[in-house]
């Protein structure tokens, strides 16, 4: 259930006044049981290459195979989708039935599965984010919070059982409570779905969870890193214009006075400082 | 990103974009009315004229008419290619609907091709095709080259204060003029929101391109419900903001673009006045103009 | 008497219907002209219904919202309750009124009535005050959120209000968009001495105030000067404190002495000084 990506290019609007280069020569790959990571400012073409992964847009230039699937060639759509579930950012925004179940069953009901198939999907997937299944069933979308709100909308995809889940950052517009609380679920769902690649501007979420994170600047990758390798590469945050974590802005601070710690996390920072201070005193 | 062309303004600082907004509509609107003052060919016809009478009339009023145009077009700077690209829109259509006249013209004919029951290819049929064709393309242009030239406030602006005096029988002319400018600034946000939610339902397998009408319009209710959601949702924002910044309606509100007739407004009337006394004078024959012009033509072919 | 004064406040959603949400209760606070305010809490603390009761847009039940000794429940002082107080709303794409950047910064002066001449000068200033006067002849549509929202902030300076409530203005933005938004509110409140109200659940935003409101519930459970980010009752109410307070407080555990901080440079300044 891997993504294989080789020397992909994307330009919209080719030939035309508008065009522009969104993808510039990607190659990497997403592991089977990734955690992973995407990052990059705005511009840089995340969405673009995640809009790839589900056939959204046709490979234009280089190679992508999605859980084998050749994308440059022919291929069942629906398969795909099935297989690679994409939640885009403010997801609750795409709600649109009459009930909380006929909306999370429009995904199963599309890949032409029964209704006893739609069903059980329909359950499970409300009861995997955290919502109560015969509370919510009947109730309308559109009266719920905007929580709950979001968690139907990834009920929704996760009904169509994928293997692989895209999410264009998961916790946009919603309070430090509300972010913690998706994170943790999008963590439970990894047990169902154990390929996971998250789109996020957010640097605590993604060195609190993600293994490994491509970073892209300009449409090209910088580079493929775990947290460790990407906070302290100084020189990538710099030229990315990347904001750090806070402990390891802290640490960067720090170094720059003249005090030499390390620390991605608030943890390894405070270690570090009294390991420090433990060393001066004495 | 998609670039929303169709009629949209072209910034450039021509003597046109700096006419007054309110003179460009109306002029526009002479334009379009002299655009039916030219007869058809039946009714031509059976005003007692010749066809070749109407020939050189039509031909005439018409190419006045496209020589306005291009006067207009030259002062405007736009690119000729883009107030023709406005045809684009209708040329299927308007294509399809000659084709039809030509080959099933009803009118009064009597230069017949060919004839086989209701099918009857005459002269007076390609002619009368023709000028339909040609009064439809100049018809789509001129409002084109006014949206080209006009930006969209200036146009609600410049229609508001034409309108003005509806207001003073209870018309709620501003508050329309508002919802209109709201409803521009809103529709190139609108149309990226569609396809976001389109893509959303995309990948969840929903499929928009097969089956019928029906099906399609059917498999339309994923996107049209969520964006008229949305929409209220927007609207609400929208009204809290406009309030919030001291929205009262037209009481006492002024603007920072200040409208004023100017000296291009003048040359702009002067130049539609002659061309419509042009047309007039060909289409009903004016100091016997068209009649000398026909008959030297005639004089000239026979 | 303070410049905005809540004096035992209550709002209900959908009152008397069966929908109700009494998001609002007796809430009373005074800010003073010149304070930077920071009201924080949880989406659906009531903090974005403080915004839109201070300048009228919803009038209390209970209680009363004073602007200037004016109250909001009359409806003849709304209009200059308004040229006192603006709002940045969240959304950066809903608060735009016209198709031409300038022609909406425009938008709040014309409505006060000006001189066309004016209304140029004070759009001129505000737009330059945002750095997005090389803008002005465009269309929103192509900007980012954070220029759109620096837009926004412009189209409300046009009016020259006294005070500025930003409603979780960089909620919706990148980290790039923050900080621009987070320069300019500074700015204007150091420089122009504009009353700042932000409303927000970013506790980093909050540290930068000097005067704290904190709300759960509906109701006021804090308010103060930047200690009360690290009051305890904050946690009790699952509100964290600012990362740089939690790491401080992780330090000083260890044996350190860490004087008083909030943000990261406080803190890495005080380490320094301390080793």
């Amino acid at each position: 259930m891997s993504i294989v990506i080789k020397n992909l290019s994307y330009i919209y609007s080719p030939k035309t006044p508008f065009e522009k280069k969104a993808l510039d020569d990607i190659t990497f790959t997403i592991e089977d049981g990734d955690f992973f990571g995407i990052i990059g400012q705005t511009g840089s073409g995340k969405s673009t290459l995640i809009s790839h992964f589900n056939g959204l847009i046709k490979v234009m230039s280089g190679s992508l195979t999605v859980n084998g699937i050749d994308l440059g060639k022919k291929y069942d759509y629906k398969q795909l989708r099935g297989k690679v579930g994409m939640v885009f950012q403010y997801p609750e925004y795409q709600l649109f039935d009459e009930t909380v179940e006929r909306d999370v069953g429009f995904g199963p009901k599309n890949l032409g599965l029964s209704q006893a198939e739609v069903k059980e999907r329909t359950v499970e997937a409300i009861e995997l984010v955290g919502l109560d299944f015969n509370a919510i069933k009947d109730r309308s979308p559109f009266e719920l919070s905007g929580g709950q709100m979001r968690r139907v909308a990834l009920a929704g995809v996760l009904a169509m059982r994928p293997q692989i889940l895209v999410l264009d950052e998961p916790t946009a517009g919603l309070d430090p409570r509300g972010k913690k609380e998706i994170l943790e679920l999008i963590k439970r769902v990894k047990e169902h779905c154990p390929t996971i690649v998250m789109i996020s501007h957010n640097m605590d979420e993604i060195s609190a969870y993600c293994n490994r994170i491509a970073v892209l600047g300009k449409g090209k990758l910088r580079g493929v890193f775990t947290p460790s390798e990407l906070f302290g590469n100084e020189k990538i945050i710099d030229e990315i214009g990347l904001r750090l974590p806070t402990p390891a802005y802290i640490a960067r601070l720090l170094r720059e006075r003249g005090v030499p710690v390390q620390g991605a996390t608030e943890d390894e920072l405070i270690k570090a400082v009294l390991a420090l201070k433990g060393v001066r005193d004495a | 990103m998609r670039d929303v062309s169709m009629g949209q303004y072209y910034p450039a600082k021509s003597g046109v974009h700096k006419m007054d907004a309110r003179a460009k509509i109306i002029f526009v609107i002479a334009y379009i009315v002299m655009l039916f003052f030219i007869p058809t060919v039946d009714g031509y016809l059976r005003g007692g004229g010749r066809l070749g009478g109407y020939i050189v009339s039509a031909a005439a009023a018409f190419g006045i008419i496209i020589l306005f145009l291009i006067t207009a077009i030259a002062f405007s700077r736009v690119p000729v290619l883009k107030v023709l690209k406005s045809i684009k829109a209708v040329l299927a259509l308007v294509l399809i609907t000659a084709v039809i006249m030509i080959v099933f013209y009803g009118g009064e004919a009597n230069h017949v091709y060919w004839s086989y029951g209701i099918i009857n290819i005459t002269l007076e049929g390609i002619i009368s095709g023709s000028t339909m064709a040609i009064r439809l393309f100049l018809l789509v242009m001129g409002p084109s080259l006014l949206t080209l030239t006009t930006t969209p406030v200036e146009l609600t602006d410049g229609l508001e204060r034409l309108l003005f005096p509806l207001s003073l029988i209870k018309i709620p002319v501003h508050e329309i003029a508002i919802i209109m400018s709201i409803a521009l600034r809103l529709i190139p946000t609108l149309i990226e929101e569609a396809d976001k939610i389109k893509n959303a339902q995309k990948a969840r397998c929903a499929d928009f391109d097969s089956g019928n009408v029906f099906k399609r319009a059917k498999a339309m209710i994923p996107v049209l419900v969520p964006l008229l959601v949305s929409s209220f949702r927007r609207a609400d924002d929208l009204a809290y903001a406009m309030d919030s910044r001291c929205y009262r309606g037209a009481k006492g509100r002024t603007r920072m673009k200040v409208m004023k007739l100017g000296w291009r407004d003048l040359v702009g009337l002067v130049l539609i006045c002659i061309t419509f006394f042009g047309v007039l004078m060909f289409v009903y024959d004016y100091f016997g103009v068209a009649g000398i012009v026909t008959n030297w033509a005639y004089s000239v072919i026979a | 008497m303070s410049f905005i004064e809540f004096d035992n406040v209550s709002y209900t959603y959908a009152a008397q219907t069966p929908n109700a949400v009494k998001a609002v209760k007796n809430l009373s606070l005074k800010i003073e002209e010149g304070d930077f305010v920071a009201l924080v809490g949880h989406n659906g603390s009531g903090k974005s219904t403080v915004a839109k009761l201070i300048n009228g847009l919803l009038i209390p039940e209970h209680g009363k919202v004073t602007v200037d000794g004016m109250s909001t429940a009359d409806k003849k002082s709304l209009f200059e309750i308004r040229k006192n107080v603006g709002i940045v709303f969240q959304n950066p794409d809903n608060q735009m009124v016209a198709t031409i950047i300038e022609d909406d910064v425009a938008f709040g002066p014309e409505n006060l009535g000006l001189s066309p001449d004016e209304i140029r000068k004070r759009v001129d200033w505000a737009l330059k005050s945002v750095d997005m006067y090389e803008y002005r002849e465009g269309a929103p549509f192509r900007l980012s959120g954070g220029q759109k929202q620096r837009v926004a902030i412009a189209g409300v300076l046009a009016i020259k209000p006294r005070a500025m409530v930003l409603d979780e203005s960089t909620s919706m933005l990148d980290p790039v968009g923050k900080k621009e938004i987070m320069d300019i509110v500074h700015k204007l409140n150091k420089e122009e001495k504009m009353t700042v109200i932000m409303i927000t659940h970013f506790m980093d935003e909050a540290a930068l105030a000097d005067k704290i409101f904190v709300m759960d519930d509906g109701e006021l459970i804090l308010s103060g000067a930047k200690k009360v980010l690290t009051d305890p009752l904050l946690a009790a109410h699952g509100l964290d404190m600012p990362p740089a307070c939690r790491i401080a407080e992780g330090l000083r555990k260890g044996g350190m002495n860490i004087g008083e901080v909030y943000t990261p440079e406080e803190l890495a300044e005080e380490i320094c000084r301390s080793l």
